[in-house]
Order: structure tokens, then C-alpha cells, then sequence
């Protein structure tokens, strides 16, 4: 063949580790020359003559890729009310089709529509946007119903036959249909929530997180979606395994118990294991990405900035601890406890000055106690004065 | 990093199982590329989102059986250009137009550009314009699909209307043909412009 290029012309992994190299496929590549070392001229020669150039056509702006999607779904919602029938699959569909889209093209953007009356957006970087009427946990039902859960530990259970049982007393029911619907539940800052799910899974939910979830299981996994935090305690069920998906990663299990923190604002997914196994897969996973493994007492900490996952050993023990409103740290900066408890409270604390952020503190809180007992005790851990400024908002003095 | 054709056909097989997330997987990776290529076969920029719209709205709504699921990708391909040129055909009746734009596969280039060799390289992609515009359209579209695509020559051949070992025979040629009239390095860049 003239044309001796053409064994890397053909090789789809070659054109990829020109233009869009990740460590997987640079090692495939470092790993092909060591055993081709008579190859490494050519191929380095070739790869620096493509570099050169770089192909732009025509493309979609990411508000057009965001409109054609928004139209489908939109296409499909109108079908389906034509038939006056509601899909599980639909209604997740819709939003995670167009939750994912925003999730990859503009950082962390939610964009939840149900049934045309409640439109939220969440902004990366930006707090939940919790309906301002709603100072409890919010229900959300798929036919567009707004239950005000009033109790700030609140508990939702669903039966096998998608009856919803709210704080042990209440009952309705959700739907005549046998077949699932999506609920969502919304727990607002200063407010937590359990909800049991189903299939007879257990999640308690913390300050500031949203669970959309169906109301019975249908199809071969039991997937929800999760924005914020959430400990699991997983039903077994080894035929249908149990997917929580977040706006990076999604997390596998069959049954099994772990905590999961996926706050918008957060640079880190974190998952702790506290039983049993997991595993971690990123949305965006290829052939080359590796499945991440748990094992109990291991964390895995997945960064939004750079794709990659660390795992650490850690107690499990002190990341579901505030599921009893008890809060433990040890040596942990002061700033990163203070997030926790500005969510737990739905207060705002700021710092007069930037070290004060860092200071390293230890110790264990009641948040279960009254707010000014818990901050007189972070007061007395970062030897701090915290000042209130008015009923919501703090600020923190050397 | 594209998905080989064995896992799309497994999203493709969670997505007919009722998979929620595997409808917006396949979404997330082929909207791009399929605008990528429609836009080569019309200028018409809402023409082309219209038709990637109802591609995606025929396969959720219809809940389409693929005979091979493992020809996902061939399948929005085929469907996109067979679509775009019906509705050209449609609107062309309709305004008496010439439905000459149905081929018009036009590459358009913009190299990322260097500051300290601007000039040389602006030259350069313009030189190669020109030198594209010497191509057939049709073994315009070959060079598209194959550089820009999972899809192989059986494939594409479908989609062009030739057989496989046609379509290999083209590319080659093209790209040899190429190479003898302006040197080896044309071909290297060549190769560029057709990736995504």
C-alpha cells in the first residue's frame, strides 16, 4: 500500500489520542510504542503534522442542542396526554434527558419541568431553589400535586401498592393506574427527611437535597435521581440492581448501605460505603473509563473539575451520622463544617477574614440542639466569635 | 472518546427495555455529529434541526425495533440524510426551486489558528479549500462519514449508494490521488478536517 499511514488512518484510537487524548488512552499509546519502539518515529511524526490543523465546522450551540431536546420531550408529553395516560418512562425521561443535557453542556444547570406548573432551575454554583411558599419538605406528585410535608423531619412511605403513608398517619392514595409515576420530594435547608421507598429501601434525605423517584418499581433496575445527599439503605434485590444517578456519576449497587453527597455547589461526589459493595460509573463513561469498586469504609471522592476519582479510607460512621442530626468532625476545616450547619439551620454565615476559613477543628455536634447552643459550641472549637447579624445571617470574627 | 458499536447496541437494548437514561445518552452523543453532517448537505441550519427533532421524536415515540441494534448509528445517519432530502424535495416543490442544494455537501473549514503563524496557516486552509472544492460532493460525504463516524464501509455505502468495496476503492483513491497532487503532509490535515 502507498499509503502506509493508513494502519493509523483506520485506527479510530488514533485519531482520538490526537484530539481528544485522556490518561487511558495515552498509556494505551505509550504501552504500543514500547512494544512497536520501531514505530515511535512514524507515529510521533504523524500525530505532530495532524495536531497542526484542527477541523471546526457548523455545530450546534449548546442552546440549540438544548431546544431540539426541549421540543422532543415536549413532542412527547403531548402524545402521551393525548392518550391521558401517564408513562414512568416518559416523565423521567423528560427530565433526565434534559437534566443530563444541561448537566454536560453548562456545568451543573437542572432544568426540571412537571407538568407544566413548577419550573425550577438550578444554576451551577447557585443554591436549590426551593418554591418560596414551601418552609417544609415539599411532595411532589406526578400529576403536578404540591404536598407540604409540615414537620421538618418528615417521613414518606410508599407500599407496595404506591399508597403514600406520610409521618405515619396520613394516607392517600397516589394514583388508580398500577402503573409507576415519578414523584420527587424536596427537603429544603433546615429540614430533613426519610423516605421509604417502594421496594422497601430506606433514604433519608439532608438539607437542600431533591430525590425523584418512581412510585413503584418497574422495569429491570430501580433507578433514582439524586441532587444533594442522601444515605441509602438498599433492599436487596439481586435481579434488579438499584442505580442512584447524579449529574456526574451514578452509583450501582444491589443492596447494600452508603451515603452519597452530590450538592451542585460542591466540587466533589462523594460516596461512602458503610456496607456491602458499590459501584461507581461515570455518566460520560467510555471503554476506556474503569469502573470504580467500594468496598466498605472506602470513599470515593469523583471532582467535577477533573473527571477523576480518589478513594480514601474512612469511617462511614461520621458521614451518616447527621441522619440522626448529629454532626462529627475531626480535624476538619472550619469553613467546610460551617457549610453543613448553614445548611442543616438555612442560615448564611460569612468570615471577616479568609484564615478564618481554614482553621482545623475537631468535635461533635447535636444539631438536634437549639441553633444558638450549636454555634456558641463552634465558637468555643475554632476559638471564633460568631456574631448574628440579623435572624438568618452570621458572621464570623476572630 | 465515541462509544464502540457493541455498547451503543447495548444502550440501544436498555433504551427498548425502558431504560429512562439510555434515550438521552444516545441524544447527548449523536445530536452534534448528525448536525455536523446534515449542515453539509443543507445550509439550511433550521431545516437540519427540524430534522434532527423528528428523528429523535420517531424513535422515542415509535419505539422503533432496530433489526441489529449494533447499526444504531447507521440507522440516525441514513434516517437524517433520507429525511433532510425529502423535506428539501417537499419545499422545493412548493417554491419551484431546483433541488440542487440536495448534494451540495459543502466542508467548511476554520483551522484553529496559531498567533505567531497566522498568516501561513490561513493561507494554507484556504489552499486546502480550494483544493476540496475539486472533490465530488459525493466523495465529500465519503470522506465525512468515514473520518467523522463509527461507520464502516458497508455502511456508508448504504448511505451513499455503493457497495462497500466501492466506497473503500473511493476513499483511498481520493486520499492517494490527494497525496500525489499535493504531498503527503495535505493528506495528514485532510484527515483532520473530517474529524469531529
Amino acid at each position: 500500500m502507498v499509503f502506509n499511514e493508513q494502519k493509523y488512518i483506520e485506527n479510530p484510537l488514533f485519531i482520538d489520542w490526537v484530539f481528544c487524548p485522556n490518561p487511558a488512552i495515552d498509556k494505551y499509546w505509550e504501552d504500543y510504542i514500547l512494544k512497536h519502539p520501531d514505530e515511535e518515529l512514524q507515529v510521533a511524526e504523524l500525530k505532530s503534522r495532524l495536531i497542526e490543523l484542527k477541523y471546526a465546522d457548523d455545530s450546534l450551540t449548546p442552546e440549540e442542542k438544548i431546544e431540539i431536546a426541549e421540543h422532543v420531550v415536549d413532542r412527547i408529553e403531548m402524545a402521551e396526554e393525548s392518550r391521558k395516560r401517564r408513562n414512568l418512562v416518559f416523565s423521567f425521561m423528560k427530565y433526565a434527558a434534559v437534566a443530563l443535557i444541561f448537566a454536560v453542556i453548562g456545568g451543573l444547570v437542572v432544568y426540571l419541568k412537571s407538568d407544566n406548573q413548577a419550573i425550577y432551575k438550578q444554576m451551577a454554583g447557585q443554591l436549590v431553589q426551593i418554591p418560596s411558599e414551601g418552609k417544609g419538605p415539599l411532595l411532589i406528585t406526578s400529576t403536578g400535586e404540591n404536598l407540604k410535608l409540615r414537620k421538618t423531619n418528615s417521613s414518606v412511605d410508599y407500599t407496595h401498592k404506591g399508597n403514600v403513608v406520610l409521618n405515619n398517619d396520613s394516607v392517600f392514595k397516589t394514583q388508580d393506574e398500577d402503573e409507576g409515576v415519578m414523584n420527587q420530594l424536596v427537603i429544603p435547608y433546615g429540614n430533613q427527611s426519610k423516605v421509604t421507598l417502594a421496594d422497601n429501601t430506606n433514604v433519608w434525605l439532608n438539607a437542600g437535597s431533591r430525590l425523584i423517584y418512581p412510585t413503584t418499581f418497574k422495569g429491570k433496575t430501580r433507578e433514582v435521581l439524586l441532587f444533594g445527599e442522601a444515605y441509602f439503605e438498599v433492599a436487596k434485590n439481586a435481579e434488579k440492581p438499584f442505580i442512584v444517578k447524579t449529574s456526574d456519576i451514578q452509583i450501582r449497587v444491589l443492596g447494600t448501605q452508603f451515603n452519597v453527597s452530590a450538592y451542585a455547589e460542591d466540587k466533589l461526589i462523594q460516596t461512602v460505603l458503610k456496607e456491602g459493595s458499590v459501584e461507581i460509573l461515570d455518566n460520560a463513561a467510555n471503554i476506556f473509563s474503569r469502573k470504580v469498586v467500594l468496598k466498605p469504609n472506602q470513599m470515593a471522592s469523583f471532582s467535577k473539575t477533573t473527571n477523576e476519582t480518589a478513594l480514601d479510607e474512612v469511617d462511614a460512621n461520621y458521614y451518616t451520622l447527621w441522619t440522626k442530626g448529629l454532626l462529627s468532625f475531626d480535624d476538619i476545616d472550619f469553613d467546610k463544617i460551617l457549610k453543613k450547619v448553614e445548611r442543616f439551620y438555612n442560615i448564611s454565615v460569612d468570615f471577616s477574614e479568609p484564615g478564618l476559613r481554614a482553621i482545623r477543628i475537631s468535635g461533635k455536634l447535636d444539631l438536634k440542639g437549639a441553633r444558638s447552643e450549636v454555634l456558641e459550641y463552634l465558637e468555643k472549637v475554632s476559638g471564633t466569635k460568631i456574631k448574628k447579624l440579623n435572624e438568618n445571617q452570621f458572621i464570623v470574627n476572630k | 472518546m465515541i462509544k464502540d458499536r457493541t455498547q451503543w447496541a447495548e444502550v440501544w437494548k436498555r433504551f427498548r427495555l425502558g431504560d429512562r437514561f439510555a434515550f438521552s445518552e444516545i441524544y447527548e452523543e449523536f445530536a452534534d455529529v448528525l448536525f455536523a453532517y446534515g449542515i453539509k448537505i443543507t445550509s439550511d441550519r433550521e431545516l437540519v434541526k427540524d430534522c434532527i427533532q423528528d428523528l429523535f421524536y420517531n424513535i422515542y415515540r415509535y419505539n422503533i425495533k432496530l433489526q441489529k441494534p449494533e447499526y444504531l448509528e447507521f440507522y440516525l445517519f441514513r434516517s437524517l440524510k433520507n429525511d433532510i432530502i425529502r423535506k428539501i424535495k417537499n419545499h422545493s416543490q412548493q417554491s419551484s426551486l431546483t433541488d440542487d442544494n440536495v448534494t451540495l455537501f459543502d466542508l467548511k473549514f476554520q483551522a484553529e489558528l496559531d498567533n505567531h503563524d497566522k498568516e501561513s496557516e490561513e493561507l494554507r486552509v484556504n489552499a486546502l479549500q480550494k483544493i476540496l472544492q475539486t472533490i465530488s460532493p459525493q466523495k465529500r460525504e465519503m470522506l465525512f462519514l468515514k473520518f467523522s463516524t463509527g461507520l464502516n464501509y458497508i455502511e456508508i455505502g448504504e448511505i451513499v449508494g455503493m457497495s462497500a468495496d466501492a466506497v473503500k476503492k473511493q476513499v483511498y483513491r481520493t486520499l492517494d490521488d490527494l497525496r500525489n497532487r499535493f504531498g503527503e503532509k495535505l493528506l495528514s490535515l485532510l484527515t483532520i478536517f473530517f474529524k469531529r
